[in-house]
C-alpha cells in the first residue's frame, strides 16, 4: 500500500508558503522554517523540497525583479496552487481523523 | 552588495556559477547572497564567510544535478542535429570520417613507432648514471669506438667514476663456432659472430633481466659464459643450460652460468657474453665501446669538462690532442647514432597527415556552411548566444573525430603487422591494461576535434541571422580564401612527400648502380674455422682442381663493408700530428684478382709469394694521402713491419657510399692471418650447383668437425642500404595515405562547387556551352590552386633533401625533374575527382538543373 500524502516537510513548506502570502521567497521560506523547527535548514535543503513541490505541481513560481542587494538576481516567489491546497487539506483531514479519540500524548510509560 | 571583490567568498560565489549555469540555480544564489549579507549585518562577517561556504559546499551536489540535467536537454538536440546531418551528407560525413580515420591512423601508428624509439635502454636501474665513453673528432664526429686503456685510467683518476664495463667485440675479429656436446646425440654447433668479452662488473652496471643464473655470480669465474635466451633455444631446446659447457672454436670450453633476456628496446645487443680478462690496461689503440657508470650525485658537466682532455694526455699518439672525450647517457645512446632524424622526421609526416585530415573538416565544413546557416539564424533568434553555439560546432567536431578513432583502431590494428615489416619491430597495440592509451586517445580525439572545429565553429557562429533568415537565395559562401590557403596547404605537403619519395629511391637507384670498382657477384662467401686457417694454401689449390673455380682468397670482412681504421702506418716524412686515417686489409693471396680490383700501377701479390709478405699494396687514396706521386718502390711499415709498396688499385667503395673512401693498405702477410674471417671463392656462372657441391665437399674434408655455412656475397651489398630502403618505402605510403587523404576533401569540395552552381552550369549549357568548356570552367580553379602548392612545395622539398642526401659521401644530384614530375603527379591525381565531379556536373540535363524551381 502507498500513501500518496504530504510528506512532513513539504506540509511544512508549504505551510510556509501559505503563511508568507505574498512575501514567500527562498530566504523568507528558509527563515520561517528555521524558526518552526528550530533546526538549522542549509538553503540546498530548502530548495530540494521546493523544487519537488514545484515538480509534483503543488506551488507555482513567479519571478520577481533583479534585486541590486541580491547581487543582481532576481527573487523567485512561490505560491500554493489548487492542488496544493488540496494536499494540505488531505492531510489535515488524515491528521484529525487519526487524531479522534486519542487524550493528548503523554511521555510517561504506562 | 558587500561581497568584496577577489575575496574568498567572491570565488565562491564564481564558482557556484560556473558549477550551475542553468538559469534556476540563480534564485538559489540570490538567496545565498542575501542571507549572508543578513549575517554579516548582524553577527559580523567572519561568521558569514564560514556560513557561506559552508552552504556553498553543502548545496554543490544538487547545483551539479540541477545544472547537467538541464544542459543536458540542450547537448541532446546537438547530438539531434550532428546525425541529421551526418545522414544527409552522407558524402561528406563519409570523406570527414574517413579521412580522420586515416589521419588518426597514421598518428598513432607513429606514435607507437616513436615511443619505441625513445624507450631504448630506458629498463636499466642505473640509467640516469651510465653512460657511453665516445670521443669527439675535430670534425665533430662522434665515435663509440674508444681505447681500452681508457676507461680503466678514468676510473683510476677520478672518484666520480664507479664501474666501467668494455665490450670487446670478439666475434667480429675471429670467426667464432660453440658448440654443445649433450650427453647423447649429435653436438650442436654454429658460427657465431656476436661473441664479446665484458668487463666483470657488466652485470651490476646493466639491469638485464636473468632467465637463469644469478646476475650476482654469473661471472664468477674466467670461463664463465652468459648467453641469451635466444641462443639458449637455439643450443640447448628449452632446458635450463647453467651448468652446462659449450665450447669455443672447438677448443676453449666455458660453462654456462646465466642466461639473459635483452629486451628489443635495448641498443646493447650481444649474444655470448663473457669475462674479459684483467688485461687490455695499456691499450690505446685498440678500440672498442666502453660504458661507465658515475656515482650519484655527480655533476656531469664538472666530469665532461674534467674528462674531455684525458686523451691527449694519456694517449701516446700525438695525434689524440685533437679528440675530446665525452659522455654519452646511455638512455641517448640509441637516438644519437642515426635515429634521431628519423624521430623527426616521422613525427613530422604524423603531424603534417593529421592537418590534412583536419583540413578536409574545415573546408568542408565551412563550404557548406550556406545550409547551416539558417539553422545558426534560427537558433540566435531563439536566443542562443554565440558560445553555445561554438560549443555546439566544436562538439560535432569531436564527435567526427570519434568515430574517426573508432575506425582508425580498426586500421590500426590491420596496420600493426605491416609498420613491423617495414620497421622490424615487434610493436604492439592494445587498449587493454595501459591507463595513458586511454589518455592519449581522448587526447587525439580532443586536439582533432578542436583543431579541426575551431575556424568551422567561428565561422558558422559568426553569421548574422537577419541575413541568414531573411533570404537564402542571396547568401554568399564567404571567405573562400581561407579555403584557398588549406588546399593548397595540403597539396603542398602531398607534393612535398611524393617529391621525397622520388628523392630517396632515386639515391637508392644511385647507390646500387654505381660501381663499387670491385666485383662480388658469384663469389661465395664461407667462414673461415681453424681447420681451415692452418691449411689454407692447400685448401685453395684443391678447390681450384675444379675448373669452374675461377679464385680463392680470404680476408676480414666483406669487401664492400670492410672499415678496419689504424694508426699503424708510417712512411717517410709522415707528419706526427696525423690522425689513424688509414684502413687495412689483411688478406690471403689473390684478394685483388677474386673481386677484379683494377690496378691502376704496379702489381698486385704474387701468390704464393714469401717475399711479398712484407709488401704492400694501397689504394690511390693513400697514394695521395701520403703525398706520393710515384708511390711503387716506396718504403711503408704497418704494424711494425717494414716493406715495399708494389701496387696501386683504383678506389673502390670499401663501405657503404654514406662515407668516402678513406687510404688503404693491404698486406698478405701470414703472420695477421689470425683476424682472417671468411674465404671467398669465384666461381663461374656455368654449374653453379656442382661448384657449391663442391666447395661443400672439399671444405667438409678440410675441416670435418666444424659447421659447414655458405652465402652469396652480392646478396648483403643490399643490406648497407636498409634504413634508407625503409625510409623509402614509409615516405611512398605516407606520401600515398596524405595524397589519398587530400583527394578525399578535393573531391568533396568539388562536388559541392558543382552542385552550387548546377544552374549556373544549366544556363551556359542552355546559351551553347560545351562540355570541355564547363569543364575546364570548374576544374580551372583546383589546378591553380595546385599549380601553387608546387611552387611552395618545391623549395621546401629541395632544402630538406638536399640536407637528407648529405648523409651519403656519394649522391646524385637533385634532379629538378622529380619536383616536377611530383607536381604532375599530384595534378593529375587530383584531377581524378575534380574531373569527375565536372563531367558529372557537364553531362547533367539542363533541364533538370533549371526546373526544380
Amino acid at each position: 500500500m502507498t500513501l500518496k500524502f504530504l510528506s512532513r516537510q513539504e506540509e511544512l513548506m508549504l505551510l510556509s508558503i501559505w503563511k508568507l502570502d505574498t512575501n514567500a521567497y527562498g530566504v523568507t521560506i528558509r527563515q520561517n522554517v528555521t524558526d518552526l523547527t528550530g533546526k538549522y535548514w542549509s538553503i540546498g535543503a530548502v530548495y530540494d523540497v521546493l523544487d519537488r513541490l514545484t515538480r509534483k505541481g503543488l506551488v507555482s513560481t513567479v519571478v520577481g525583479d533583479p534585486v541590486k542587494a541580491r547581487g543582481g538576481k532576481s527573487k523567485r516567489f512561490y505560491r500554493i496552487t489548487k492542488s496544493g491546497f488540496k494536499a494540505l487539506e488531505e492531510v489535515r483531514t488524515l491528521q484529525r481523523k487519526a487524531w479522534v479519540d486519542l487524550p493528548e500524548p503523554s511521555f510517561e510509560k504506562k | 552588495m558587500t561581497v568584496k571583490k577577489y575575496s574568498s567568498t567572491y570565488f565562491a560565489i564564481k564558482f557556484l556559477k560556473i558549477i550551475a549555469s542553468a538559469k534556476d540555480c540563480d534564485y538559489a544564489i540570490g538567496d545565498l547572497e542575501e542571507t549572508y549579507e543578513y549575517i554579516a549585518e548582524n553577527e559580523g562577517p567572519k561568521k558569514a564567510n564560514r556560513w557561506f561556504w559552508r552552504e556553498a559546499l553543502k548545496s554543490l551536489p544538487g547545483f551539479v544535478k540541477n545544472g547537467v540535467y538541464r544542459r543536458s536537454a540542450m547537448v541532446r538536440n546537438y547530438f539531434k542535429i550532428a546525425f541529421r546531418n551526418i545522414i544527409r551528407n552522407k558524402v561528406f560525413a563519409l570523406i570527414n570520417i574517413l579521412g580522420l580515420a586515416v589521419g588518426m591512423a597514421c598518428f598513432i601508428l607513429i606514435t607507437l613507432w616513436i615511443q619505441d624509439e625513445l624507450s631504448y635502454d630506458k629498463f636499466h636501474t642505473n640509467k640516469d648514471n651510465l653512460y657511453m665513453l665516445t670521443i669527439i673528432h675535430p670534425d665533430d664526429v662522434v665515435d663509440r669506438n674508444v681505447p681500452y686503456a681508457l676507461a680503466p685510467r678514468l676510473a683510476d683518476e677520478f672518484p666520480e667514476f664507479s664501474q666501467f664495463t668494455r665490450i670487446y667485440e670478439y666475434g667480429l675479429l675471429a670467426t667464432c663456432t660453440f658448440k654443445y656436446q649433450p650427453k647423447s646425440g649429435t653436438p650442436v654447433m654454429f658460427y657465431e659472430d656476436n661473441v664479446n668479452f665484458v668487463d666483470s662488473s657488466f652485470f651490476s652496471m646493466f639491469s638485464f633481466p636473468f632467465v637463469f643464473g644469478d646476475p650476482e655470480t654469473a661471472f664468477q669465474n674466467p670461463n664463465s659464459l652468459v648467453i641469451t635466451d635466444k641462443m639458449a633455444n637455439k643450443y640447448f631446446g628449452h632446458d635450463d643450460p647453467v651448468g652446462k659447457i659449450m665450447t669455443l672454436n672447438n677448443s676453449d670450453d666455458f660453462v654456462v652460468s646465466g642466461v639473459i633476456h635483452i629486451p628489443s628496446n635495448s641498443h646493447l645487443q650481444l649474444d655470448f657474453l663473457t669475462p674479459l680478462p684483467d688485461r687490455l690496461t695499456d691499450d690505446w689503440n685498440w678500440r672498442d665501446p666502453s660504458y661507465v657508470l658515475l656515482n650519484k650525485n655527480v655533476s656531469l658537466t664538472e666530469v665532461r669538462q674534467k674528462i674531455s682532455a684525458a686523451l691527449s694526455k694519456h694517449s701516446p699518439y700525438p695525434f689524440a690532442d685533437t679528440l675530446k672525450v665525452d659522455l654519452l647517457p646511455i638512455t641517448k645512446v640509441h637516438l644519437n647514432f642515426g635515429r634521431r632524424t628519423y624521430v623527426y622526421i616521422f613525427s613530422m609526416i604524423a603531424a603534417f597527415i593529421l592537418l590534412i585530415a583536419c583540413i578536409n573538416y574545415m573546408n568542408l565544413a565551412t563550404a557548406c556552411s550556406a545550409n547551416r546557416a539558417r539553422e545558426v539564424g534560427l537558433r540566435k533568434v531563439m536566443g542562443a548566444k554565440r558560445p553555445e553555439l561554438i560549443q555546439q560546432f566544436l562538439g560535432e567536431s569531436i564527435l567526427m573525430s570519434v568515430f574517426g578513432l573508432g575506425i582508425s583502431l580498426i586500421l590500426v590494428k590491420m596496420g600493426i603487422p605491416l609498420l613491423n615489416g617495414l620497421t622490424s619491430k615487434q610493436l604492439t597495440f592494445s587498449l587493454l591494461g595501459s591507463h595513458s592509451m586511454y589518455l592519449y586517445l581522448f587526447g587525439l580525439i580532443f586536439v582533432v576535434g578542436l583543431v579541426s572545429g575551431a575556424y568551422p565553429a567561428f565561422f558558422l557562429s559568426a553569421n548574422r541571422p537577419a541575413d541568414t533568415l531573411k533570404s537564402s537565395l542571396h547568401f554568399k559562401s564567404k571567405r573562400s580564401s581561407f579555403r584557398v590557403v588549406t588546399v593548397v596547404g595540403q597539396f603542398g605537403i602531398s607534393i612535398l612527400l611524393i617529391a621525397c619519395t622520388a628523392v630517396v629511391f632515386q639515391q637508392l637507384k644511385y647507390v646500387q648502380n654505381r660501381p663499387l670498382g670491385l666485383k662480388t657477384d658469384f663469389v661465395i662467401k664461407v667462414p673461415i674455422n681453424r681447420m681451415l686457417l692452418g691449411r689454407l694454401p692447400s685448401y685453395r689449390d684443391q678447390l681450384l682442381q675444379n675448373p669452374h673455380i675461377l679464385n680463392v682468397t680470404a680476408g676480414q670482412s666483406v669487401p664492400y663493408n670492410e672499415d678496419y681504421k689504424t694508426g699503424g702506418v708510417e712512411w717517410d716524412g709522415k707528419d706526427p700530428d696525423l690522425s689513424p686515417n688509414f684502413r687495412y686489409t689483411i688478406s690471403f693471396f689473390d684478394y685483388v684478382e677474386t673481386f677484379e680490383m683494377e690496378l691502376v700501377k704496379g702489381r698486385s701479390f704474387q701468390t704464393g709469394s714469401t717475399a711479398d709478405a712484407n709488401n704492400f699494396v694501397i689504394n690511390e687514396e693513400a697514394a695521395k694521402y701520403m703525398g706520393m706521386e710515384d708511390p711503387i718502390g716506396q718504403r711503408l711499415s704497418f704494424w711494425g713491419s717494414e716493406g715495399t709498396i708494389i701496387g696501386v688499385v683504383k678506389n673502390y667503395h670499401h663501405v657503404s657510399l654514406h662515407r668516402e673512401i678513406m687510404p688503404h693498405v693491404f698486406s698478405v702477410n701470414p703472420r695477421n692471418y689470425g683476424s682472417l674471417r671468411f674465404i671467398f671463392i669465384k666461381i663461374s656462372p656455368e654449374n653453379v650447383p656442382d661448384s657449391l657441391k663442391y666447395i661443400r665437399e672439399t671444405t667438409m674434408t678440410f675441416a670435418p668437425t666444424f659447421p659447414y655455412e655458405y652465402a652469396f656475397l652480392d646478396q648483403g651489398v643490399e643490406d648497407l642500404y636498409q634504413a634508407e630502403q625503409k625510409l623509402g618505402k614509409i615516405f611512398s605510403t605516407f606520401a600515398f595515405l596524405a595524397i589519398f587523404i587530400s583527394c578525399l576533401g578535393i573531391f568533396g569540395l568539388a562536388s559541392f562547387t558543382a552542385e552550387r552552381r548546377t544552374k549556373e552550369i544549366g544556363i551556359r549549357k542552355v546559351l551553347g556551352a560545351s562540355l570541355s568548356h564547363i569543364v575546364m570552367l570548374l576544374s580551372k580553379e583546383f589546378s591553380r590552386w595546385i599549380l601553387f602548392a608546387n611552387l611552395i612545395a618545391w623549395p621546401i622539398g629541395w632544402y630538406a633533401m638536399h640536407k637528407w642526401l648529405q648523409n651519403f659521401a656519394y649522391r646524385s644530384s637533385l634532379n629538378p625533374l622529380l619536383f616536377l614530375l611530383a607536381g604532375m603527379l599530384s595534378l593529375f591525381i587530383a584531377a581524378l575527382p575534380v574531373g569527375y565531379q565536372a563531367i558529372k556536373a557537364a553531362i547533367a540535363d539542363p533541364i533538370d538543373s533549371l526546373r526544380y524551381e
